[in-house]
């Protein structure tokens, strides 16, 4: 046999893609693929949320009560001021949903409120400290029971599972993609649609003009919001919730076009402005 | 705040280990193409034995291992390889410079012998099993071959 010095100049042993090319288009596809089956799962938590009954409601997420919100509720003056103040404006909702609604303080510094099923909603220290009256607070509890209304609290809950499930899967539940979603979504920040604010906006307009007799104060919350919206055009981009300006001018519009008379307002109870959170 | 930190982190990591692996690569391909040339003229081939021992002047063991290291975009491009399936290119570069490394290496232990018989591959991963789940990962090539000096 003859040895014969040979060299290869082109290597079969190795793939001649671009690994870049190759990285984003992998990324592109997973991502694809993960927002195809999470609009999936959401438009089936959208279709169970609107026919689920309060009773598997409250069986389903029962753990929030007893978990998280009875340990955050403690009975000081805060607490009860606003509890007070739910139990106005719901003795004044045409239908019922549950059979009670809590209001939970939670101290931190986010401007944020949400509702959660089984008919709580948190409130936010931060908020009540930025309000400036008790109809901009009456405000923001009553856009919550419009959420409950509306049951956007269930479609948002479960678009959030299947979040948390889905990423959970695919990158292992410990993993630092999952923590990122976990913190976005902690605070119960639960991305419900132009449409879905808008409604409950109006049913929370509606609730407390009922309740004081006139608009004072209603579009106020969003106008001071809205002032803080310009300043960085990355909050804009993240919020959950539509541009504060055009939720407060529809607001003003309602009042013009439907001749709400403007009233004083009240101002808010002293245990609301400076909240006890120690 | 810190969920962000985290992905500037990944993302940086990412970042650093494209530039600094694509550049490691390049410039040890360039490297190995090299001394490949250099070294043709040394057959290290496959076949176990001289026909007639009476030729053999002196003969002794070669071996050449490398480690080679993944870095952290290998690491990633390859875990999202894992979900479609097909060939890992990623993996497949960093085998062939191991390979072809050890290879090199050893023909120099080599040098002044007339042939390498008997040359034979193994290979191991280090590392995968020893930081935890994600830890970066390297691949061991070993070469090894009898180096024969014939009787002129």
């Amino acid at each position: 046999m003859k040895y014969t010095p040979k060299h290869f100049e082109e290597n079969v042993n190795v793939e001649k893609t671009s690994p870049l090319r190759e990285f984003f288009l992998l990324l592109f596809g997973v991502i694809g693929a993960l927002i195809v089956l999470y609009m999936a799962l959401g438009m089936v938590a959208g279709f169970v949320a609107a026919r689920l009954p309060v009773s598997t409601e409250e069986r389903l997420f029962g753990f929030f009560d007893e978990k998280f919100l009875i340990s955050e509720k403690k009975p000081n003056a805060s607490q009860i001021e606003l509890q007070k103040l739910l139990d106005r404006l719901t003795a004044l909702t045409p239908q019922k949903r549950y059979e009670e609604y809590n209001a939970i303080l939670i101290c931190g510094d986010e401007v944020n409120a949400a509702a959660l099923p089984g008919g709580n909603i948190i409130i936010y220290e931060g908020l009540l400290k930025q309000a400036e009256s008790e109809n901009e607070i009456a405000l923001v509890l009553a856009h919550e029971l419009g959420h409950f209304s509306n049951r956007d609290h269930l479609r948002g809950l479960g678009r959030i599972l299947a979040l948390f499930a889905l990423s959970a899967v695919v990158t292992g539940s410990s993993s630092s993609v999952t923590e990122y979603l976990g913190s976005m979504t902690v605070g119960a920040e639960m991305r419900f649609s132009q449409k879905q604010e808008y409604a409950a906006d109006d049913y929370g307009f509606e609730l407390v003009s009922k309740l004081y007799g006139g608009s004072a104060g209603t579009s106020d919350f969003f106008d001071r919001a809205s002032s803080k919206d310009s300043k960085n055009p990355l909050v804009l981009f993240f919020r959950t919730h539509p541009a504060s300006k055009k939720r407060a001018d529809r607001i003003k519009k309602r009042i013009t076009d439907e001749k709400i008379p403007q009233i004083e307002k009240t101002p808010a109870p002293a245990a609301l402005k400076n909240p006890d959170c120690k | 705040m810190e969920s962000l930190i985290n992905l500037g982190v990944f993302v940086f990591l990412l970042a650093l280990g494209y530039l600094a692996g694509h550049a490691a690569e390049r410039k040890h391909y360039a490297s190995i193409i090299a001394r490949e040339k250099e070294t043709l003229n040394l057959p290290a081939v496959t076949i176990r034995h001289v026909e007639d021992e009476e030729m053999v002047e002196s003969a002794w063991l070669v071996s050449g291992s490398v480690c080679v290291g993944l870095d952290y975009f290998k690491m990633v491009l390859a875990n999202l390889r894992k979900i479609f399936g097909g060939r890992v290119g990623a993996y497949e570069t960093l085998v062939d410079r191991a390979r072809r490394e050890a290879t090199l290496r050893m023909k120099k232990q080599a040098a002044g012998a007339d042939i390498v018989l008997n040359t034979r591959y193994e290979t191991s991963s280090i590392g995968q099993n020893a930081g935890g789940k994600n830890a970066v990962g390297a691949v061991e090539v070993l070469a090894y071959g009898t180096a024969v000096v014939y009787k002129k």
